[in-house]
Formats: C-alpha cells, structure tokens, sequence
C-alpha cells in the first residue's frame, strides 16, 4: 500500500505530479479519479500498472484500484513487557492511570509532567521494584520540547514504542464566547499536539521498526458532543478524527493508532478540584444542591481506565470505548447525520465513478470485523 | 467482488444492515429499528428510541435527552438507575421539543458574506445567494479570479461587493464586519467556506503545513463566530453561520490527514455551535459535499492541467458532463440547509453506506453486555449522555420534505 516506486514524471509536470503520484502509487486519494484524470490528459502511461482484473467501480478500460488490506492491521504492540512508554500529563488524572497501567504490565514508563508536587505524589503510586519510571519535564504544545523528549528517551531506553497523547485542555468555554487565546491554546494541547508527537515520533518508531502504537485520550464528548463546552467538544472531536485521519495512514505499517473516548473517570477534572469537589473530607454541600449518590464518586477508577487503554492498545482497537451508557446518545447522532442525506435524487453515475476510491474508508469495514471477533471487551493486563 | 458488494455481505451477515431504513423513502417509516438492532447486539436495546415514542403527535421524542436517558425504556439501565439515584448535579435545564426553527428563513434583501468566493463552490454558494436576492460580500484573496467571477453574478444586482480577506487573520474579521456595518447596515449570513485544499498526510506534513490547514479549516470558524456573533445577536433579525467542510469530514476516506481531521474538526465545531446557540436566533449548518466542479479536484492554477499557463501540450478539456457537481447547485443546496436551518446539509448519497459503516465501527466498539454500567456513574452524569440536538434534528428531517429546491 505504501510503494515508493512512482513513476517519473517530466520536470515540467512535477507540480501536477506530486498529488496523483501519491495516489497513484500509494493507494490514497481518488484512485480511480486520477486514473480518469491522466487517461482524459492522454498521460495513461503515468498510471500505476497493477496485476490481476480490475474490480467493479472506477471507469471500464482504466487500471483498477489499488489492492485494499483484507484484515484490520494487526496490533503491532500485543506484547507490551518491556515495551517503551511516554505519557504525556502523567502526572494525575487519566494520564497517572494509563502510567500506571502501563508500567503494571510491564512495561518501562516515561511520565510527562509540568507540575513538581503532581509528580512527586504520583510517583509512589507505581510499584515500588519498577525502575522503568522516568519522568520527563514536558509543554505538549512544544515542539522542540517533543524532539527533546525523544532524544532522553533514545538516550535512556535506545527505543520509543508507545506514545499516548493524554494532556489535554480543561477548559470549559463555549467556541461563541472563549476568548481568543482560550481558544488557541486549546487547539494547540488537545489537537496539535498529537499531530507534534507523529511528526516527531512517527521517524523513529518507523526507523526502528518495532511495533509501536499511537493513542490520543480523546473523551466520549469527541464521539458525542453533549456537553454545552464548545471549545472542548469540538478539539476532542477533531483529536478522534486525526487519529482515524492516522489509522487510513498508517495501516500498512509497524505503527498502530486507538483514540481513548471515556466518560467519566474519577480525576479532579471529573469531580471538581479543590473547594469544587464535593467528595472533598469535610466538604459542606452548597444551600439547595442535590445530595451526592451515596458511595464513592461514580466514575471509573483511573487505573481500569490505564488498563482499558492498554487492552486497546494490544488489540489496535482503532476506538477504545469504555462508557456504553453514551452510546445511544451516540447512535442519535449519527443516526442525524444518515438522515440528513438527500432521498429520492438521482445520482450521476459518472460521479460516482470519479468518486470510488472514497465512497468507503476501508478501515471501517476492517474494524467491524475486527470487533466481531469474540473476546472480553475488558481483562487485566497487570503482569 | 466490489467494495459495495463486500459491504453489503458483511452487512447482511451481521444484521447490521440500517443502511435499508436508511434507503429512500423508508426512513420515515423505520426510523429508530435500524439503532434498536445494533444496540440490541450491544446489549443497550432498552436506549433505542421507539418508532412509536419517535413519531409521537406531540413531537415528544424531541424531549429527548430526559425522556430518553430517565424514562422512556423500563429495560435499560440507563433509565433504572436515573429514577433510582438522586441526582448529584443540578437537573438539567428544560430542552426544547423542536429544533431550532431557521432563524434566515427569508434570503431577501438579507446580506451575506461567503469566504473564498472568488472560485470554487465559494462561487456557487455566493451567485446563488445573490440569485436569491441576497446582497453578497465575496472574500477573495487573488484579484484575477475575483475579476474572472464577477460577471457571473447577475448584471442588475448591485449587492455584490468583494472584500480581500484572509481568514487567519483575525483584525481581518473585524474589518470585515466594520465594512458591512457600514455600507449594508447588517450582516445575516455567514459562510465559512475557505479552505485549505493542499491534500497531505499527517503523518508526513511539515509544521507550517499543519499550522496554516489547521488555522484555515477549523480555527478560521471559531474566528468568524468571535468576530460576527455579536454584531448578529445585537441586530437581532436572524444569522446563520455555515461551513464548508466535506464529506471527508464525516468519512475520512481520502488518504490525507490533515484534509480529513482537520473537515472533521470543522463539523464537530459546527455541532458544538449549534448546541451553543440552539436558543438563539443563529442558526448553524455544515456543508460536506462530495466532489464539486472545481478546480480543486483537478488542480487549481498552473497544475491544473487545463489552465492556459499550465504544462503544455495538454489536450483540450473533454465535452460531455463532467463529474463533480455544479458549483451553483451545491451553493443552492447550501441555502436550501439554510432557509430550513438543516444542521447537516449533505449532497452526495452515495456517500451513506460508508458513512455507515464508519458509525457502525464506532458503536461496536463499546463494551459488550457482560459488563454492568454502575448506575451512579449513569446518573452523575446523565446531562451529558444524551445531545438534544440530534433527536431534534432526525425529528426535523422527518418532514418529508424535497431534499433540494432551486431557489
């Protein structure tokens, strides 16, 4: 899928060349469309001769389409022991239960932090026999700060394999009303960076060629956007598409990509931090708020969180779900989309031959198949 | 095999298969089983909205998110747990039973401004506003397109007015609405339609590749709402705000990441806006057209093979039809969505069965039945389980209508 024998063009259509090169020879883009592109140019030698018959779709005469991967893609990290970890935003939260996680199974455990007092009461939480732990000073929104990370962790380990992107904005602004660098900053540490951590990372977990894994902490608000938080919902929905973006990327490689959507997880975003947590010792309920459910706060332990991370991550679940109360809240919305296709309309056949390559994300069949096969949604992976 | 007969094999042989009350014409009628089936197999089938409860006389299936999540379905655990726990945040606030009603359900004499409309669908979107008697600002950034399209707008309407504009540019935005205040008075429609057409992976764009796709396809609506939103509350007669995404940004098929995740980021910001401004009198849709007549999906400029400075030697282009859509009937379709304030204006069906199978991928990767949801994590947090938005919507587009009129 990823071939690198492209044809050679004449320098003067090198420009023209560039996109339908890529799709040409690597499977992407409007595969069939480019081939209708060159043949109306008279460039049909320019094509990428492929073997066998051609498959329905695309116009008669024309090569067919590139070869498409019969199965998922195969978890390139199912053996986590001693496997190289970063999480970024370890320090608390989500991020210390995926460390956690992380370093139960067994593996070696590089922990991004900002905060000094975070990380020096995280630090205990790990198995006291683990010396795999290594804390990392780290801005997520840093690039260079990305290629500095990966250096000490070349430096300290020779290899990096797991990259989750856990840091993660807490701002609750509406897109109508936060202010300008509200927003950027949110974009930047929920978006960008997981796009930072590929364009730094990708090289050399390519290069070394281990099986390696990408996973972005994304929120059941990137699946379903109910909470009145634009600014929030709208990154965590543009983190899920970037990894998807990644997955149709990145399938015919040594690298495996999962975006985490939790619901509620037991950390201060969750619950509140400080004055605002209502499980605080000795914290007064205000005058005319509804009594809290009795027991512990209601959501997931962050290190089952950490541990359903990590099951997705040697399974390569392309989603890693873990709220089944959501889902149909989801469905409705997708269900809104569906229903918002035209009915009754014709549609010109040449359109959708130009089209072919794209009416269908391969990646989404596979992953169905992938989720029929029986197995626990949940198990320990703790070694 | 075709991809499509694959599809719809695997389809029948999980009992998955909604894309048949999908189908046309029997969406209205079937509406809620195609979800019950799948969520049956997830063992949530108690949260399927009931066709009976949906199509109910009072449009009460609108009162979703709390009939939905603490009532209507005695099975599920959703609901036993929302009347069996005290709530541990504050109730939430009353839903509205209907969708937003479209706030610019009368183009006329209204005034828009469309980003990039100097080509492209831009071009589309901006001659059929001004075709429906809209005063229309062009954002341009090349004085030769501009110059190229201004005769396609009708000869008599004098309501056109080009304004340079880079939409990263936030003083920009400002300006721009400082311009239309002055000469028109308001400014009713916005239409969020530049976007960056550099096909790249993300796994191999440079920085500024990003950067820049990112600040044009996504951040560029954030600030069009910062710039615009409160000049359109404060005149008060009625906005709306449109993006060009695309049907990449609701099935990545195209293998070039920063295009898809960057038009996925922009329906979800739209979604998000509409939850915002839902109770407002500014109406939110999102465009994702599959392909359109453009140069961009053969080239713009010199690599785009036909144009007269591009690489010699080029035949002529051929006759006959051509595939994409017409730019001016997408741009029709555009104000279609707007007058009747469709969340998501889709043009391309043909789209809807890959569509499908991305959602169905999604919703089987839930935790199966084995797994019990603890019922006070269901009722801390039942205010975000469900989004009225999206019940309203499916309600919405219950109504039968043609799903596209020439304006």
């Amino acid at each position: 899928m990823f071939k690198k024998d492209a044809p050679q063009l004449p320098a003067t259509l090198d420009r023209f060349a560039l996109e339908r090169r890529r799709f040409l020879s690597e499977g992407a883009l409007y595969g069939a469309g480019a081939v209708s592109i060159l043949a109306e140019l008279g460039l049909s030698r320019y094509a990428v001769a492929q073997n066998g018959p051609p498959p329905g779709g695309g116009r008669p005469g024309m090569p067919p389409l590139p070869p498409e991967p019969s199965v998922s893609q195969p978890a390139p990290l199912h053996d986590l022991k001693g496997k190289v970890a970063y999480v970024t935003a370890s320090s608390d939260g989500i991020g210390l239960g995926i460390a956690r996680a992380a370093s139960n199974a067994g593996m070696k455990v590089c922990i991004g932090y900002r905060n000094e007092e975070r990380l020096k009461a995280a630090l205990p939480l790990f198995k006291p026999d683990n010396a795999g732990v290594f804390p990392i000073k780290h801005d997520v929104t840093d690039r260079n700060g990305w290629a500095q990370v990966l250096e000490q962790i070349k430096n300290k380990y020779g290899r990096l394999h797991l990259v989750v992107n856990n840091a993660g904005s807490k701002l609750r602004a509406k897109v109508s009303n936060a202010k300008a660098d509200e927003w950027d900053n949110a974009v930047a540490v929920n978006y960008t960076a997981t796009y930072n951590s590929v364009a730094v990372c990708l090289p050399h977990m390519l290069e070394h060629g281990e099986g390696s894994h990408i996973v972005v902490t994304s929120s059941m608000s990137g699946l379903l956007p109910g909470g009145n938080l634009g600014v929030y919902t709208a990154t965590k929905i543009a983190a899920v598409g970037l990894m998807e973006a990644l997955r149709v990327e990145l399938e015919g490689t040594t690298v495996g990509t999962s975006a985490f959507c939790p619901g509620g997880v037991n950390t201060d975003n969750y619950i509140g931090t400080g004055e605002e947590n209502p499980y605080r010792a000795g914290q007064k309920r205000p005058p005319g708020a509804p009594a809290l459910p009795p027991g512990p706060p209601p959501g997931m332990d962050p290190l089952e969180a950490g541990e359903r991370v990590m099951n997705g991550v040697i399974n390569n679940d392309l989603f890693i779900v873990t709220h089944p109360e959501y889902m149909p809240g989801t469905q409705q919305r997708f269900d809104a989309m569906l229903a918002s296709e035209p009915v009754g309309e014709t549609i010109p056949e040449i359109r959708t031959k130009f089209e072919t390559r794209v009416l269908h994300a391969g990646i989404y069949a596979r992953e169905i198949e992938h989720r029929k096969k029986k197995r626990k949604s949940f198990r320990s992976v703790t070694v | 095999m075709s991809k499509k007969e694959d599809t719809q094999a695997m389809h029948a042989a999980t009992e998955l298969d909604r894309r048949q009350f999908l189908g046309t014409g029997s969406l209205l009628a079937s509406l809620g089983l195609g979800s019950g089936g799948l969520l049956a197999t997830l063992g949530l089938s108690g949260c399927a909205t009931k066709p009976a409860a949906a199509s109910g006389s009072t449009g009460a299936s609108g009162a979703s998110r709390s009939a939905g999540a603490s009532g209507a379905a005695p099975a599920a655990p959703a609901a036993a747990a929302a009347t069996a726990a005290p709530p541990a945040r504050p109730a939430p606030p009353p839903e509205p039973t209907v969708a937003q009603p479209p706030p610019l359900k009368d183009l006329k004499g209204k005034v828009a401004y469309v980003s990039a409309a100097s080509d492209g669908i831009g071009l589309g979107i901006a001659r059929a506003c001004s075709n429906a008697g809209m005063i229309v600002v062009i954002g341009y950034r090349n004085e030769e397109r501009l110059k190229a399209a201004l005769p396609l707008f009708k000869p008599g309407n004098a309501g056109v007015m080009p304004f340079k504009h880079d939409v990263t540019d936030r003083a920009g935005w400002t300006q721009l609405v400082e311009q239309v205040k002055g000469k028109y008075g308001k400014l009713h429609l916005v239409v969020n339609n530049a976007g960056v057409k550099t096909l790249r992976q993300a796994s191999q764009a440079k920085y500024d590749e990003w950067d820049n796709a990112v600040a044009v396809n996504f951040t560029a609506i954030y600030n069009s709402v910062a710039a615009c939103l409160p000049h359109m509350l404060e005149h008060g007669e009625g906005g709306h705000f449109v993006t060009t995404a695309s049907m990449g940004g609701l099935l990545p098929g195209v293998n070039a990441g920063v295009y898809t995740s960057t038009k996925i980021a922009a329906v979800g910001i739209m979604e998000a806006l509409r939850v915002e401004l839902e109770s407002t009198n500014i109406g939110t849709s999102v465009f994702c057209p599959g392909i359109v007549g453009t140069d961009n999906y053969i080239g713009t400029g010199e690599q785009n093979p036909y144009h007269p400075k591009g690489p010699a030697g080029m035949p002529p282009r051929p006759p006959g039809p051509q595939p994409g859509m017409d730019p001016l009937e997408a741009g029709e379709r555009v104000l279609n969505g707007v007058i009747h304030n469709d969340l998501f204006i889709l043009s391309h069906p043909e789209f809807k069965a890959g569509m499908q199978e991305r959602f169905d991928a999604i919703m089987l990767s839930t935790p199966t039945v084995e797994e019990p949801i603890p019922e006070p994590r269901i009722a801390y947090e039942r205010v975000v389980t469900r989004c009225g938005i999206y019940p309203r919507e499916i309600e919405h587009r219950k109504t039968g209508r043609a799903s596209y009129v020439k304006i």
